[in-house]
């Protein structure tokens, strides 16, 4: 009795704590055992090993839908998600410098630089935008080592290859063909995309190439003022022909107004004409109505009245006997 | 008594308490050996165990396994994914002598883990070897094609996929017998020249797009001077059918009033030639004309005659024969 009462007050402490470190390590326990239970998340999918063997007898037990695994704690099954619903991006720059940096020499190490030449010997540098989705999960995360690594170079060779096909004029608008025969044009990231979904396909990445962007491209620096100048000339050929199509467009429906004119003028003439005649044959006929009455007085009258009107408007008037000589000189006639 | 029934109580939870703690214990060192004698093959590996040193299980599955524990049995995880690394830039000569510098990457994996355990082992000295045969089998190749093969803006000279099969070919059987390799893929990956010909190549392309700019301002001057001369044509042709359209007019016209005039004419030509003279008269003699007059006409002869026998003769018919006007008034209008 008393060295069970003699026990330290220190030991009973002991004692409590030692009962509190039970429960708190039990707790630990369970959570521990539950702790491989997992949610796949809605835009993955799940694989699950045991022992680091994938589970399932076929590729579609293998492949967890989004939602609630049953899964034993590690070191026995783990849980990988792969995001098959999710479109992944990757850039590729390898064959790409900025045109802004400065161009010193005419070199360029394709070490340091990476470019591309084109079928007729220029050389273009690009960035291109690959976008991808995972086909097939199991041979993405478990039997690549860098299926985005991979995806980079097969792009890379499917580029290269491409555009050492391909002029470089072509190259820099992105198609070719469709000129002669519209219709055929070939978009080059189309064709760069086939290509390099091709050498995917061949060693079965499972990956699906999903869209292909040309981000950036461009003649290198060292050359691009040159180019420039190309695509001014261009628009300066434009603006030339627009001019004069302005040119044409003012000067075609100024001649039509001027012949619009020309013909207006003449009909204008020609009532005038025939009215003046008809207006004149009236006055003559009237006159002659009168003449036939009495022939002698209406030519007389009309000699004199002409001769009145002479008279009366005349500047200079002279009279001359018969059979004189005339001689008007020019001081005269200028007067 | 009381003593010992305490005893036995506080004895009783105590074994209790013993045992578990043993079967705990046990349990602690049992994982703990097995652990020692146990290891796992992941998905996307293989494995070599070995004793002392000496390999002899080859672990293609993956799973749980027993081992010996060290230092009797050792586990080497032979990583048997896909991999991929990049050849180093290295110049080739082509069939007809130009220099290039080309890229592959190759993708291989590890197809027998033991003979690649035993012969290379690491992912670096695989890369050298591997570099070494690519590197190899390229130059050879490339000296049966062109430049062309490479680069052509020609449709079928481009021979690059031959090339990559080529290589491959001549890469794969060795690497598969010496190094349990197997080589997947090679790409061709850049094609560049070597640096000091960049600067021919960069002339190249100046010269190239200056003509074009050239050879394009050319043509805008020249389509829009078509442009320009086919439009004056154009505009000449309205206008002369302008031109044409209103001379018929005007010709109607003429006729019209020529056809009026000549009914006039027709009623007495004598007179209406008397008439017309007069009113061209009154219009075009003003206050700039002389006129000089015989003065012996009418009517001034009045003045200047005075015998009688002029005046017998009626004025109109002296006039009359003589076609009044013409010779009697002369002036000079202005």
């Amino acid at each position: 009795m008393t060295p069970r009462k003699a026990v330290p007050a220190i030991f009973q402490g002991l004692e409590s704590g030692l009962k509190m470190f039970r429960w708190i390590v039990l707790v630990l326990l369970v959570l521990f055992l539950f702790s491989g239970v997992q949610k796949v998340t809605s835009e993955n999918v799940g694989l699950l090993l045991r022992f680091g063997r994938l589970q399932g007898a076929s590729p579609a037990n293998q492949i967890k839908k989004p939602g609630l695994v049953l899964a034993l704690p590690y070191p026995i099954d783990s849980l990988l998600q792969v995001p098959v619903k999710q479109e992944g991006e990757v850039t590729v720059k390898e064959v790409w410098k900025g045109i802004t940096d400065l161009a010193a020499l005419d070199k360029i190490d394709p070490v340091l630089e990476g470019y591309c030449l084109t079928g007729d010997q220029n050389i273009i540098q690009t960035q291109m935008v690959v976008k991808y989705r995972i086909t097939d999960p199991i041979r993405f995360r478990i039997w690549m080592d860098d299926p985005e690594g991979m995806l980079s170079e097969v792009v890379l060779a499917a580029v290269t290859q491409t555009v050492a096909g391909w002029g470089v004029n072509d190259v820099l608008r992105l198609q070719q063909g469709g000129n002669e025969t519209p219709g055929t044009t070939e978009s080059l990231a189309d064709t760069v995309r086939r290509r390099a979904q091709q050498r995917l396909d061949q060693v079965e990445c499972g990956v699906w190439i999903t869209a292909l962007e040309f981000k950036e491209i461009h003649p290198p620096r060292h050359v691009v003022a040159e180019f420039r100048d190309v695509q001014n000339a261009r628009i300066e050929m434009e603006t030339q022909k627009r001019e004069a199509e302005g040119f044409v467009s003012s000067t075609i429906p100024a001649a039509q107004a001027e012949s619009n004119r020309l013909v207006k003028a003449a009909s204008v003439y020609q009532n005038a004409a025939v009215a003046k005649a008809a207006a004149e044959f009236s006055v003559f006929e009237q006159i002659y109505q009168e003449y036939q009455k009495n022939p002698e007085l209406v030519w007389g009258r009309l000699f004199m009245e002409t001769f009145e009107q002479i008279i009366e408007n005349v500047g200079k008037l002279r009279f001359v006997a018969p059979d004189t000589r005339v001689i008007v000189s020019d001081a005269e006639s200028k007067q | 008594m009381a003593t010992t029934s305490d005893d036995q109580a506080a004895q009783k939870p105590s074994n209790a308490a013993f045992l578990f703690r043993i079967g705990i214990a046990v349990i602690v060192v049992g994982l703990i050996l097995a652990y020692g004698a146990s290891f796992q093959v992941s998905e996307g590996y293989n494995a070599i165990v070995t004793r002392f040193g000496n390999p002899i299980r080859a672990i293609t599955e993956a799973g749980f396994y027993w081992k010996w524990p060290w230092p009797i049995e050792q586990v080497h995880p032979i990583d048997v994914r896909y991999r991929f690394f990049n050849t180093p830039f290295t110049a080739t000569f082509t069939r007809d002598r130009k220099n290039v510098v080309l890229l592959a990457y190759v993708i291989w994996r590890v197809d027998d883990p033991l003979l690649f355990f035993q012969s290379l082992g690491t992912r670096e000295a695989t890369e050298q070897k591997l570099d070494g045969m690519v590197a190899a089998a390229k130059n050879f190749h490339m000296g049966n094609y062109d430049l062309d093969a490479l680069v052509s803006t020609t449709p079928g000279d481009i021979q690059v996929d031959k090339i990559e099969q080529s290589i491959l070919k001549d890469v794969q059987g060795p690497a598969r017998e010496k190094f349990g390799i197997m080589v997947e893929q090679v790409g061709i990956k850049r094609i560049a020249y070597p640096e000091e010909n960049m600067s021919a190549v960069l002339d190249q392309m100046r010269a190239e797009r200056r003509a074009e700019a050239g050879e394009l301002r050319a043509k805008g001057k020249k389509e829009a001077q078509q442009i320009r001369d086919e439009g004056l044509v154009k505009a000449e042709e309205i206008l002369r059918q302008g031109r044409e359209e209103a001379g018929k007019i005007l010709g109607q016209a003429e006729k019209e009033a020529a056809e009026i005039y000549a009914q006039a004419h027709q009623l007495d030509p004598e007179f209406y030639r008397f008439w017309r003279s007069m009113r061209v008269i009154k219009k075009t003699l003003g206050a700039k004309a002389t006129v000089i007059l015989r003065s012996d006409r009418e009517p001034f002869n009045e003045l200047f005659e005075s015998s009688g026998s002029n005046r017998a003769k009626p004025a109109g018919g002296a006039s009359r024969n003589e076609a009044p006007g013409s010779s009697t008034i002369r002036g000079t209008a202005q």
